[in-house]
Order: structure tokens, then sequence, then C-alpha cells
């Protein structure tokens, strides 16, 4: 018995091996009803709360913003909010990481189990999803929904071929948010708040371009010994402060380097093709994180506890060029005292890339009329619920000065120039930075590979690799034709 | 290695040393299993300390491994953290009130009235003044922001089902594979056998497309139903013991009319416990930590997650907060954890036990 | 397979062909029938269907969303994979891998079933135990752990290389380190692995060492020639796991790398392109015939090693 023992322990570790070898994988693969089947035939297969009487709203949240830790229990207040004003829907919220959103989406679109209403979303996560939007129109008609004070440019702009896929929501223009405390221990001055204006450097006036950024961020960024990056002891493998990041727009070059030149980064012919100003972007950004003066964090940086992903939160970093919506992820314990500037300018030029939200319903939805409800509840009663969610401008003008005043009570006692933020909308970029491109789910990747590869690549032949990244990028719009 | 003991002749004059000499091997052999050990398990270590430190303390490049604060003074309504600061008279703690690159101000606690004075000196490579703060917070928080309560019930649940199906069906399979002269039943163990090297993405696709058509998309029937039908781990593993069971006791209960299933109810499996319990538990580890299949069925039905994705799907709110990412990575092992010290005597003690009687 | 020829073997060769006999063999066929059929039923629709599915669809374009315009694509798909650059980069991603994590799996596990398995050892079941132990941990919290602790500045294991003044890599960041470092992550969970191992040294008839011993053998020599032999089946099987493992790695891949293979496409492993390919570019044709490339590569593998078994493995009692 004993040695039978044996024998049975170790096939079980054999077994068990198996199954952590193979990833945990049962070879056999399933069954339809059936007999056996039958015995589980009833499984409860139902979210743990639905409730039979309401017909479920499924809301997808993460292709924009929603997904930030800061803001998922918000949204959890905004649901039990709605449910409980009504008794025949049920919204139900699902939310996905932004890094996995989309993929996620498009698989559960295939599954043929798609949620009814998606949302927020920009132009960029609505274009990986051609055709996959209710046009809103005749809902609108239907319900006489009040759309008089939505600029009529804005409704025009949420177009796609002639359908009204989405209800202009949420508006997020960018600026540089700086960190006064850091600038405060430098002895440099607050970048300006109005476009044109210069930025003192050591007693002279210079233009406020990505150069005087950069130098600014040289001395902003510090090693362990005091350090800044301009010093020639500075020890650029022992980093304890950034002067500057891209935050959370750095992903993909398209993005940031629409603030240098906007481009649509596809040639009339139809091969891949990034514009000078893109080209610059993209060696500037990659000589912020491996030239002899680093200033931006690389990505073993953004992966370090220093900190952990979220740049210019973790007071760190001295300045984060990004969009509006980043007011939800500032933890106010790092950084107690912040401000925004406007963005600097490239060849005399400044350009502050926007976004656009909204919501879309999705045209499988099998209720479109209470996704509809839900989807005038959003806009409308709940909207400035959301509004503080998201950090988003509203769309409505009515609606802006109220958004500002709950912002400000939200940070204080710091005091912020939200004004800065309607100075930089006239500039928004144009051609869009978010534009659908040939292709989108592969091309869009290969943007986000080639900029995982500048932020962890140190000895890159930078010339060579955009060349191989546009041949790549051709490769891959040619393949959708 | 137990070589070196007993090669050494002993020496009658030190009536200790052949002992020392003998005990020797096991202190050698001792430590080094203990600092392997430890090196093992430092990542838990890095846990558990991580699970209890705030995300201001994790950022902090100056903290050691313990959850830890810089200690704070505070001076006119405000708090500054106290350094240690080199001066003419010594080091002192100061608070740090306005940090400059090469020289700050400070304050002395023990003087306030005094009001700032500055020091010229770095104040980056003082050291502050630290005090042990954990913070317990991460454990609530994780578990409400990743709704984490709902993803254990999820995966309980989904788990034990698909134990309690592989084990009744595997049971039956193996009792037939055991005990049964049906032709062919060599090539069909062959095949069995042979099903452990398909990949399972040979079949992903159509059977995806399956129970998407059956309408089992973004449901945990893909998840559950299919272990009804025995896997090929399983059955060989329980064959294996059932075979070495003796037939006499079922030719015996046979003999006196019992059925095949009464045969397997009352003969082979009361002898099969351990067996059993190993499929058991076996099969509900992996369940806890299966991926791909609830990757690939539950996509968006956030309501059905299981630990795994459900924690995957939270990709960046572990990212920025590594506090909660190991607070909830604590609470994600418990249960695996415990039910293993449970049942390990299942197979480890066994092991020992026949390696003992050899 | 060794059991299934002692399973023939078993088997009455030759029965009596009486007429009793004949109803009580038809009764045991058709219990032994019944008893089999779930894993019958199961693997006629749920493997073999699926397979032969599999092959059939990897001669088409089938997209999920548009699954009317479903099409023959002849041999299109196999052609496409000579020009595909990604699975190239797949295969050498998962090839890579192999060479890096296989031997770290036979040999660590190895040495930790030795010292476990050591007299000298106080405390065995302890160690036992909690080497065992992360083996158990689910592998996302096991990713997140390890993301911690190789965090290029701040991760315990760059320190610990500090303290030897070593600047240690950006495990994770560095196109160079992040197979490394994902087996580095896999040596975690070889505990499944040393209790095989340290099932197959408990084995070891203890007169063969005690022969060995008399004979004047080293600790060394012993090893190579009593312990080795003996355990070399289960190594063996080990190896098999472990190739086979690698070409369905996922998880891990998945969790690090944003399921994109980053950095720069290093974490690209078969199987994560695959999983693409099927379900995040929706393109189910290639991906079936890349999960049948994957299959057939498995099998040679599986072969391969089969065929060289009788050089190195020793199996008791001799075939």
């Amino acid at each position: 018995m004993k040695k039978h023992l044996l024998t049975l322990l170790s096939l079980l570790m054999v077994a068990s091996f198996v199954l952590a070898a193979c990833g945990g994988g049962a070879a056999p693969t399933a069954a339809p009803a059936d007999t056996e089947a039958e015995d589980d035939g009833g499984v409860m297969v139902e979210p743990d709360t639905a409730q039979a009487d309401r017909v479920q709203i499924y809301w997808y949240i993460g292709l924009g913003a929603g997904a930030q830790p800061q803001q998922i229990p918000l949204q959890r207040e905004f649901v039990e909010k709605f449910n409980d004003s009504q008794d025949h829907i049920q919204l139900i919220m699902i939310v996905v990481d932004n890094q996995f959103a989309r993929d996620n989406l498009t698989a559960q679109i295939a599954a043929g189990n798609a949620p009814d209403i998606v949302g927020p979303v920009g132009t960029e996560g609505r274009g990986f999803f051609p055709g996959a939007f209710l046009d809103l129109q005749p809902l609108v008609d239907q319900f006489d929904y009040d759309t008089s004070d939505i600029d009529p440019a804005f409704l025009e702009f949420y177009k796609d071929q002639g359908e009204l896929i989405g209800l202009p929501f949420a508006i997020f223009p960018s600026a540089v948010f700086y960190n006064t405390a850091l600038f405060d221990e430098a002895g440099l001055a607050y970048p300006p708040h109005e476009v044109g204006e210069p930025y003192v450097l050591d007693g002279a006036e210079v233009e406020w371009n990505f150069d005087t950024l950069a130098e600014v961020a040289r001395r902003l960024t510090v090693d362990a010994n005091g350090n800044d990056a301009t010093s020639a002891d500075f020890d650029s493998s022992n980093i304890v402060q950034y002067g500057f990041d891209f935050q959370w727009t750095k992903d993909s070059p398209r993005w940031f380097s629409a603030y240098f030149e906007p481009h649509y980064p596809v040639a009339a012919d139809g091969t891949a093709e990034l514009s000078a100003g893109q080209v610059d972007a993209i060696k500037w950004y990659y000589d912020a994180m491996w030239g002899a003066q680093p200033f931006l964090p690389t990505q073993a940086a953004m992966d370090s506890d220093l900190i952990s992903g979220n740049s210019f939160s973790s007071g760190k970093v001295a300045m984060g060029l990004t969009h509006l919506w980043y007011t939800c992820c500032i933890d106010k314990a790092s950084v107690p005292s912040w401000d925004v500037a406007v963005v600097p300018s490239y060849n005399g030029v400044t350009t502050a890339k926007m976004h656009g939200d909204t919501f879309a319903i999705m045209n499988t939805t099998q209720y479109p009329e209470e996704a509809f409800e839900v989807y005038s509840y959003m806009l409308g009663e709940g909207s400035a619920d959301l509004y503080a969610i998201y950090g988003g401008l509203p769309a409505r003008t009515s609606q802006q000065a109220a958004f500002f005043e709950g912002q400000a009570a939200n940070f204080a006692p710091n005091v912020v120039d939200w004004d800065v933020f309607l100075r930089m909308i006239p500039y928004l970029e144009v051609p869009g930075h978010e534009l659908v491109l040939p292709n989108i789910a592969k091309s869009h990747d290969a943007f986000l590979q080639f900029g995982s590869d500048l932020r962890s690549n140190p000895g890159l032949d930078i010339d060579a690799r955009i060349a191989q990244f546009l041949t790549d990028l051709t490769a891959i719009y040619q393949e959708a034709q | 290695m137990a070589g070196q003991s007993l090669s050494v002749p002993s020496k009658p004059r030190f009536q200790f040393k052949p002992r020392f000499r003998k005990l020797l091997p096991y202190l050698g052999i001792s430590t080094l299993g203990l600092v392997i050990l430890l090196l093992f398990l430092a990542p838990l270590g890095y846990m558990s300390l991580t699970a209890f430190k705030t995300i201001v303390q994790v950022r902090d490049t100056h903290s050691q491994g313990l959850p830890a604060s810089p200690i704070n003074f505070t001076y006119q309504g405000a708090e500054y953290p106290l350094l240690m600061v080199p001066t003419e008279d010594g080091v002192r703690e100061l608070a740090l009130v306005k940090p400059g690159r090469e020289e700050s101000d400070y304050v002395d606690p023990q003087n306030p009235e005094a009001g700032t004075f500055t020091v010229v000196g770095r104040w980056r490579t003082f050291d502050p003044v630290y005090a042990f703060d954990p913070t317990l917070d991460n454990f609530p928080t994780s578990w409400e922001q990743v709704n984490l309560g709902r993803l254990f019930r999820n995966t309980i649940f989904i788990a034990t089902l698909g134990t309690i199906g592989t084990l009744l069906s595997s049971i039956l399979v193996a009792y037939g594979f055991a005990r049964f002269r049906v032709p062919g039943i060599g090539i069909l163990f062959l095949i069995l056998i042979s099903t452990i090297i398909l990949p399972r993405q040979v079949t992903l696709i159509p059977t995806y497309i399956f129970f998407r058509t059956i309408g089992w998309g973004g449901t945990w029937l893909p998840l559950i139903v299919p272990h009804f039908f025995a896997n090929a781990y399983n059955v060989f593993l329980l064959r294996q013991y059932f075979r070495s069971i003796p037939r006499d006791l079922d030719e015996a209960a046979t003999l006196d009319g019992a059925t095949p299933w009464q045969v397997l109810w009352h003969v082979i499996l009361p002898q099969s416990i351990p067996a059993l319990i190993a499929v058991g538990l076996f099969h509900f580890f992996f369940a806890w930590n299966d991926f791909f299949e609830p990757l690939v069925y539950l996509q968006g039905r956030e309501d059905l997650y299981t630990i795994s994705i459900g924690m995957t799907q939270f990709n960046n709110i572990f990212n920025t907060q590594p506090g909660l990412a190991m607070a909830a990575s604590m609470m994600a092992i418990a249960l695996p954890l415990v039910m293993f010290f449970l049942a390990q005597r299942v197979f480890v003690q066994g092991i020992v036990v026949t390696g003992v009687e050899k | 397979m060794a059991d299934t020829t002692q399973t023939m073997a078993a088997a009455p060769a030759k029965a009596k062909e009486s007429k009793p006999r004949n109803n009580l063999m038809r009764r045991e066929i058709r219990w032994g029938l019944l008893f089999l059929s779930p894993w019958l039923i199961g693997f006629l629709i749920f493997t073999l269907l699926p397979t032969l599915a599999s092959l059939a669809f990897s001669f088409t374009n089938y997209n999920p969303l548009h699954p009317d315009q479903i099409s023959f694509a002849g041999f299109s798909n196999y052609a496409r994979l000579f020009t595909d650059p990604f699975f190239r980069q797949a295969i050498g991603v998962t090839l890579r891998f192999v060479a890096i994590s296989v031997p770290f799996g036979i040999i660590i596990p190895l040495g930790l079933a030795l010292l476990v398995n050591s007299e000298h050892l106080l405390g065995k079941n302890i160690y036992r135990a909690l080497f065992f132990m992360p083996s158990m941990i689910p592998v996302v919290v096991n990713v997140m752990v390890w993301r911690g602790i190789m965090s290029t500045e701040t991760g315990w294991l760059n320190r610990m290389l500090g303290v030897f003044g070593i600047q240690g890599p950006s495990w994770f960041q560095d196109e160079n380190w992040v197979l490394p470092a994902l087996t580095l992550m896999g040596v975690w969970g070889v505990g499944n692995a040393m209790i095989i191992m340290l099932a197959g040294l408990q084995n070891v008839p203890t007169e063969l060492y005690d022969a060995a011993k008399v004979d004047g053998a080293t600790g060394m020599q012993r090893f190579r020639h009593v312990t080795l032999p003996i355990i070399s089946p289960i190594i063996f099987y080990q190896l098999v796991l472990a190739l086979i493992g690698s070409f369905q790695y996922f998880t891990q891949a998945y969790i690090v790398s944003n399921g994109r293979g980053d950095p720069n496409g290093s974490t690209m492993f078969y199987n994560l392109y695959l999983y693409r390919t099927a379900f995040n570019f929706l393109d189910m044709g290639y991906g079936a015939t890349l999960a049948w490339v994957m299959f057939v590569v498995v099998l040679l593998i599986t072969i391969f090693l089969f065929r060289t078994q009788q050089r190195w493995v020793y199996y008791a009692g001799g075939e």
C-alpha cells in the first residue's frame, strides 16, 4: 500500500505539473447540452445583482476616461443613484482598464455580448469600432431631446458619415500641469499662463517653446545627491525627481507629437508618413529620456516604485503636459500645490491637442429606448456628477462655470488658474491626432510598439528606427487593401 | 556529502569531536537550506511589507523595507519633515521648512520660537527621521475597488462546480479504464493520454465559436460544463490508483451479486480517498489560477469575472498603487494557501512516510 | 506509454469461448462503455471535432464580426506564415525562451529536491511545504509581486545586486532581459517539479547507494552514476512538458506586456500572438492556422524527444 501511495503521489505531482506547465490547460474541451450538462443547466450565470423585473443596461467604461482608481467608486455611486431614480432599468457598469479596453470590447462584440452604452469615449476610441454605434438622431427626435444649447458645430463634429453617434458631452483641452513646490525649490520662475507670454529664465525673457521647456525640465531633474541634469556630476542612474512627462499621453508617438505639429500620418499614395515636426517630436522625446541630460521618465522609471505609473501625481515629476481629464488623478497628499500653464510652442506655433468625449449606444443593443433613457440622464440630470468625475469641460456652455467652481472647491486650498484651459481651446490641433488610420487595430498597435521601444531601448539609431517604423506601418496600411 | 563524515577517522582523544563532526553536515546543509528558503520566500516578504505601505511610503526613495514615514514637525500650522542635518554643532534633528537646492531653511523643533534659519547643504543628501508607520487601509480599499468579494464568490463557485464535475466524470472514466475489458481499450487509453500534448489552442477557436453560437458567450458555462467530461490527467491519475487496489476485493463483491456501480461505490471509492482529495484539490487550484479561458469567455462581463482576470483588468490601479496590489494579492492567495497547508499531508507527508520505510 | 502495454498484457489473452462467458463479456463491455462514455462523448465532440473544425477554419478567412462573409481561402493562410514578420518574431521569442528557461526548469527543481531529500536537512517537511507553496499562488499575483521585486531602481533584486556592486538591469523594460526575468519568475513556481523529482529520488534503492559507497564512489560520482540514471525518466518527462508549456506560455506574457508583447515585441510569445490574431484582430482563420502549426510543432518535438530518449533515459528493468 505504501508503495502504491508513492506511485500515486508521484503521478499526482506529474499531473499537477502538467497542469502548471500547460498554464493549467485541461485538454478536452467542452460539451453542449447533454444529459450530464443538464446537471448544471440551472447554473446561475446572471449577474448576482440582477433584478428580474428590470431591463439591464450594460455601461462599458474604459475606452476613454473612467478606469482610474479614484473614479471607479464615484461611478459606482452614480450608477446607484440612477438605479434608485427609477424602477424599470437596472444600469450595470463594466470597468475595464484602459490598456485592455479596446481589445476587450472587440472580443466582446465578436462574442455577441456587447454592452449597450460605451463611454466616455473619444474620437480614437470610436474609430476602432466603425459602424458599431447607433445613430442617435431618430431617438433624439422620438424623445424630443433638447439640443438647443449645444454648439451646432459640436453636433457636426460628433457625426460619423452623417450619423449622429454621440451627443457632445465633454471636451478636454490640454495644458502643462506644474508642481509649484518643485519650482520654488529649484528657484525657477513659473511657466506662463498666456499664449505668447515669455518665460523668464536666468533673468532673461525667452520664448516659451519646447527648447525652453527642456531646459527648465533639466534643472528640475535631480539625482539622489542633489545634482540637477545640467550638472557634470549628474548621475542618471539614480534620478529621484524628473522635470517633465507627457503625462499619460506618451504611449503612442502619434499622441505627443501632435503638440509639435499635427499631421495625419498617411501620404497621398497610401504609404505611412510623418511630418518633419513629428520626427522632431520623436527625437526630442527620445533625447529627453536617453540623452546626456535626461529629464523624462523612461519605461523603467515609470514602472518603478518612485513613480508607480502616475508621474505628475507622484510629486516626483515637476511638469506634466496632458489633458484636463488629469484632474481625476492628482494625489493631493503628494502634490499639495500645483497650477497649470500654457502648452509651449514649436517653431512659433502653439498646438494644444484636444480630446472630445461622449457616450455612444451600440447598435447591437436590444433595448435602444431604455439605453437612450440612461443616455439622456447621463447628459442631462446626471451630467454634473459625471463632469466632476471625468474632469471634462461641459460641451454645453451654460454648465462650464459650475464645472470650474466644483473643480476649484475640490482642490482648495490650492489655487489653480482654470482659465488656462479655456485659453487653450482655440489652439486645438488640425487635423486631429485621433483620426482613424487604415487598418486601425494594427496600425495603432504599431504606434504603441514603437513608443514602447523608444521608452525602453537606450541604444536606438533613431533615424533608422523611424525609417523602419514607417516601412512597417506602410505594410500594415497596405494589408487592409 | 554524507561521505565526508564517514571518511574522517575519529580520534579517541577528543570525545566530543566525532559527535561534532557528525553534527557538521546537519549544520551546513540546514544553514544552506535556510538561506535558499529565505531567498525563495523573499517575494512574499516584499508582498507583505508593501501591503502595509501608503503610496507616499512606497515612493519614498529613502524608505527601508519596513513601512515607515518621516516624522513631521508642526510649525506655524503646517507640517514639515524632520531631517538629520549636519551643522557646526554636530548632526541635529531639524525640520525642513523651505527646501532649496544648495541651502534650505530649517526650524529647530527644540526651539521653534527662534524661527527659521538657513543651513548650507543639499537636503536630499540628509537622512530623514523615520518612524514605523504601517497602514491597514490597503486591505479594505482594494477589497472595495476591485470588488474582491464578488471575484471571490465567482471564483469559488466556478472552481467548486468544476471540481465536482471533474471528480464525477473522471472517477467513472478511470474506473472504466481500470477494470473493464473492452475491445480496443488500450488504444483508447493511448488516445486519452495523447490529448495531453494537444495544445488547447487547437480546439479553442471552433469551441469558442460553438459556445458563442449556442449563447454561452459571456456566461460561466464554458468554464464549468467541459469539466463534466473528464480530462486526461485526472483519469490517468485515478486509473493508476484504482489499479493498485487488489482485484480480489471487487471480484468477491461481484460474486456476492454487486453491480459495478456498487463495487465502485463500496469497494473502490472508500479506498481512494487520498487520490480523490488530490484530484479535487488540483482542479480547484487550477480553476483558481485559470486565466486564458475566463479571459476569452468572460470578456467585459465584469460581474462574472474570476480573481485572475478581475485583478488583471485593474492593471492600472495596481500599477499606480503597489500597496493596493499587494494587499489584494495577499487576500487572493489566502484561500489556496490555507487549503494547501491543510492538505499538504496528502502529498508531501505521504512521500516522507514511504521514504522512511525504505 | 509503458502503462498501456501493461494494460494489454494484463488483459487475459485467451478467454474461453463458452456461452456464459460470452454473456459475461458482453455485459462487461456494456458496463465498460457506460463508464467510459463521459470521456468518449467529450473527446468526440470537444476534442476531435473541434480539432478537425480548426483545420477547416484554417482554410477560411472567418471573422466573427462578419460571419456571413466567410469564404474559402485555400492555402493563403499558410502562405502568409512565410511572409508574416510577427509570426517569425513569435517563434523566435518562444524558442529563445525555451533555451533560457527549460534548463532552469530542470536544474533548479532537481537541486531543491536534492536539498529537501538530504538526510542532513533538519525539518525537511517544513522545507518541502514551503518550497512548494509559491507554486500554488495565482500567476497573476506572481507577476504583480515580481514586477515590484524586479523594479529597476527600487526593486529588491537590484538592490541586492547593488550590495555586490552589480548594476542590475531593467528586467521587464529591457528587451534583452525580459525573458531571463520571466524565467526567474518561473523559478518561483518549481514546487511541482521539485516534488516529482523528490518522489523520483526516493525511488532510488538505498542498496545501490550502499554498493556505490563500498566501491568508494564520492558524492558527486554517486549522483552522476546512480541518482541521475534512475531519475532520468522523470527528467525526460519534465523536458517534454516544459517544451510544450513554452509554446502555451501566455498569462505572464500577457500581463507584463500589456497584451502587446512590450517592450518592442520581445515578449510576443507564440500563444500571445495567436490570441491577438484570433481575439483582438478577429482573424480567426489565420488564428486557426497558427494553432495548427503549433500543434504540428509540438507533435514533432515530442516525437523527436521520444526518439532520442533511448540514448539517455534509463528505464529500470530495461526494454
